[in-house]
């Protein structure tokens, strides 16, 4: 082999050694540090920035490769790490930049929105309170209308009330006075009716005490003026002279008997009236044995209410219902 | 003889200068690093934690540079200068991000309080 081959060969061995050099960490950083960049929002937002990092890190590429292991090499490989990263940063201030900008336009578009909501809340509050008063006015109309109605038929009662109790209270008056009259005429009325039936039946008594008592065969004679006591079988004292007198014609008249029948007025039962006329009759009868007439002469017989002389209606009546038979066989 | 004196009188120089290169370090522009350092802290790295990181690294550079510059490396020197000025100028970008975010966030929540206190729906994101 010739010389100049080895001359060759040593050239390329050592350019090939040359070019193996492995470049410098700064090197390495600016490289990865200007891809991230690059990467990044740093092309879109600051491309200047990113622009003058490409540059110094093709400076300090150049330097490398002018002269790899230099101090100057690494200071422009560190000076071009720091580029990608203030372009990296600077990207960063743009974007924050511009969300703060976004946010404080978001905020005078929030602000407004707000005013424009209160405005509409506003005129909405305006429009209820509209409403709400003429609600409100109408209610009172229609309230003031009720009233007035109702103080209208509330006179309209009362009046006709008033009247109706002016009314009742004439018509009481009125009958109350006719009841004092006619209370005044009835008592008035009885009085003098049983002033006049004391007088008849005084006078009818005075006629029997002075009336003779004959006993024929086949008739009745009535004992006027034997009478009892109320609702008893017990002789009053002025019967006793009427049975006096019957005694007497029983004593004038020995051939005769007689059926003693006792009657009454329709005050009280049936039944009562019947026992009572004749316990009645029996009385008459023991009062006549215990003065001596034979007691077979005598027959006891009670009607009850059965037979009146006269009307039960009246007082008179009912006396001369109330009474005691002879009746002659 | 003239050929000794030569070499003596650049003997001379050459020691002079040595001399006075040893008094005096190269002079390098510091102002746009410490410019950009100074409006970091203005813009609140110290308390932002992503961008306190850079803003030490900015410093440190800075001190590197000068040590550089004292040891008379003045190329060496200024690309750390470049290192501070870049890491400072991150920072500012950092701190000055995290602010935006706080505005953001803030922004956000006024809406959201808003809508909340007027009976608003939440708008969806």
């Amino acid at each position: 082999m010739k010389p100049t081959a080895y001359l060759i060969i040593i050239a390329c061995a050592g350019l090939l050694v040359g070019c193996a050099t492995a470049p410098p960490a700064e090197l390495i950083n600016a490289r990865q540090a200007y891809q991230q960049a690059s990467a990044g929002q740093a092309a879109q937002l600051v491309p200047a920035e990113l622009h003058k990092a490409q540059e110094a890190l093709a400076i300090a590429e150049q330097a490398f490769r002018d002269d790899p292991k230099s101090f100057r090499t690494r200071d422009l490989a560190y000076i071009a790490d720091r580029k990608a990263k203030m372009a990296e940063a600077l990207a960063t201030t743009v974007a924050e930049n511009a969300t703060t900008a976004k946010a404080n336009k978001d905020y005078q578009a929030t602000q407004a929105e707000i005013v424009k909501k209160t405005k509409e809340d506003l005129a909405a509050s305006e429009r209820s309170a509209a409403l709400k008063t003429e609600q409100l006015a109408t209610a009172n109309a229609e309230a003031q209308r009720v009233k007035e109605s109702t103080d209208a038929e509330a006179r309209r009662i009362k009046d006709s009330t008033d009247a109706e109790a002016r009314r009742v209270k004439q018509q009481t008056d009125a009958n109350a006075e006719a009841q004092r009259v006619k209370e005044s005429t009835d008592a008035e009325a009885r009085r003098i009716k049983d002033s006049t039936d004391a007088e008849a039946r005084r006078l009818a008594e005075q006629k029997s005490r002075d009336t003779l008592i004959v006993l024929v065969k086949g008739t009745t004679v009535v004992l006027r003026g034997v009478n009892f006591e109320f609702n008893k079988a017990t002789l009053t004292r002025d019967s006793e002279i009427i049975l006096w007198r019957a005694y007497n014609a029983m004593v004038g008249n020995p051939n005769v008997r007689v059926v003693i029948t006792g009657h009454t007025d329709n005050v009280g039962s049936q039944e009562f009236n019947q026992t009572l006329s004749l316990k009645r009759a029996q009385t008459v009868k023991n009062w006549l044995v215990q003065k001596g007439i034979a007691s077979n002469r005598m027959r006891t017989v009670g009607r009850g209410q059965n037979e009146p002389m006269s009307s039960n209606e009246t007082d008179a009546g009912r006396a001369e219902n109330r009474r005691i038979e002879f009746f002659v066989q | 003889m003239r050929h000794v004196t030569i070499a003596r009188l650049a003997g001379s120089v050459l020691f002079a200068a040595v001399i006075a290169g040893c008094a005096s370090s190269p002079a390098i522009n510091k102002e746009a690093s410490t410019s950009a350092i100074r409006a970091a802290e203005e813009a609140g790295a110290t308390k932002v934690p992503s961008a306190s990181l850079y803003l030490q690294l900015a410093k440190e550079e800075l001190e590197n540079a000068k040590g550089l510059a004292a040891k008379g490396d003045k190329d060496q020197a200024e690309s750390m200068l470049s290192r501070a000025e870049a890491d400072a100028e991150l920072a500012v970008a950092l701190s000055r991000g995290d602010a935006d975010k706080t505005e953001a966030a803030q922004a956000i929540e006024r809406v959201r309080q808003l809508r909340k206190d007027n009976q608003l729906p939440q708008e969806r994101k």
